[in-house]
């Protein structure tokens, strides 16, 4: 009850009780959201990755003739 | 304010943990001119076993709502441990939030996503200049490079609690306009500017020290920023600022070391923050119980009156400032630095 009370007595003065040295806030822990943007990540990264090996297949097709 | 001072007097006595630092690395790939840790030590102290930690989490869980207690990763870099997503992963599972600090030279996207999946839900990245001046800084050339990309890969998660921190020198002081603008294009959405304080590689550089003059133009930066409302800048807790109080942070000074914040050291040593002197350590994991040391130690992190002595004794602040950040005392509780007499 006493910590309820001071709690809303900080919010109405403003105050943030016991914000901290390390910056960045906690977002709300959606597990859905996150697991949704997890997926898109994971989907984006390994597009990314196969289209770096599509673009190095050619350097070393290339290079094979000279190296024979 | 009679509030305030009945805040902090609650604050001491009712000392939620909510943030703990686990300093599991000294080795770094940087060599910072500012670096206020040990980490030239690196090969005199070994990473910290996650096993180690992991008791200290399992004997926290047994007393306290893990949800509610933030887990940082600190260096060091943490990045250099390869078993970071399995700790981060661990962590996760015992049921508490993390998140790290990292200089970001090993940020890319692969090990993010690794990092993101292990459950890193926070994420600050050090970022003190444009190319030149980072570079500089940071004392490895194509830092800044790395630095960006981890920035603007971070930024766009939607799910992370991200912001940059900057260290403000003479070096890139002038230069603050042109960093602001840069963050705001990567997707920046808070930066944390802090200025050094007199430990570790940056105490006797002048170069890193601001003049009265150029720390007064900090604050008034930081103001400006803050009204502008384009990226939510603010001041790190680099201790009371007297005028400057609620214009240039989100709420009023108090060293939360002790109160909110406590660290697992290299070492095993349990303190407050990670920047604050060993001297202050309050117990040690591989002898003592970490929460019989939260709850009956920390006497001196919970009552400062043994500080006001020196410039303290007699200062009209006192009841607001407290002393002082725990982080700007001496091995013998002498005052290091005081910003609010800059002002």
């Amino acid at each position: 009850m006493k910590k309820a009370f001071i709690r809303i007595l900080c919010l109405l003065l403003g105050v943030n009780v016991f914000t901290a040295c390390y910056g960045p806030a906690l977002p709300p822990p959606d597990q859905e959201l996150i697991q949704k943007e997890l997926e898109a990540m994971q989907q984006e990264q390994k597009a990314w990755e196969e289209q770096q090996l599509q673009e190095d297949e050619p350097e070393e097709e290339a290079e094979t003739p000279e190296q024979e | 304010m009679f509030f305030q001072s009945q805040l902090l007097k609650w604050e001491s006595r009712v000392h939620p943990l909510r943030q703990l630092f686990w300093e599991c690395t000294l080795r770094c790939n940087l060599r910072c001119r500012h670096c206020g840790s040990d980490c030239t030590a690196s090969a005199l102290a070994p990473d910290m076993p996650f096993e180690d930690f992991e008791k200290v989490l399992l004997r926290i869980k047994e007393a306290y709502e893990p949800k509610e207690i933030l887990i940082i990763f600190s260096g060091g870099e943490p990045l250099m441990r390869k078993d970071l997503a399995d700790c981060g992963r661990r962590v996760q599972e015992l049921g508490f939030p993390w998140g790290l600090v990292s200089n970001g030279y090993l940020m890319n996207p692969k090990r993010a996503l690794e990092l993101l999946k292990a459950g890193m839900r926070t994420a600050t990245i050090s970022l003190d200049g444009l190319e030149e001046e980072h570079d500089w800084m940071r004392g490895v050339p194509g830092s800044f490079a790395r630095a960006d990309e981890a920035i603007r890969y971070l930024s766009g998660v939607s799910f992370l609690g991200f912001d940059i921190v900057t260290c403000v020198t003479q070096k890139n002081i002038g230069q603050l306009q042109q960093i602001k603008e840069y963050l705001i294009s990567a997707g920046v959405k808070a930066w944390r500017l802090f200025t050094v304080f007199p430990v570790g590689r940056g105490a006797t550089d002048p170069v890193l020290q601001l003049t009265g003059e150029q720390y007064r133009a900090l604050m008034e930066f930081i103001v400006a920023c803050r009204k502008e409302g384009r990226i939510k800048a603010s001041y790190g807790c680099e201790g009371f600022l007297g005028p400057y109080e609620g214009k240039v942070r989100d709420h009023l000074f108090s060293c939360q070391a002790g109160l909110s914040i406590a660290s697992v050291r290299i070492d095993g040593a349990i303190s407050g923050c990670t920047s604050i002197r060993a001297s202050y350590s309050q117990g040690n994991i591989y002898t003592d119980d970490f929460v019989d040391v939260w709850e009956h130690r920390f006497g001196i992190f919970r009552d400062h009156t043994p500080f006001k002595t020196g410039p303290c004794a007699e200062c009209r602040w006192w009841k607001k400032c407290q002393g002082n950040g725990m982080h700007l005392r001496g091995e013998n509780g002498e005052l290091l630095l005081c910003n609010l007499s800059r002002l």
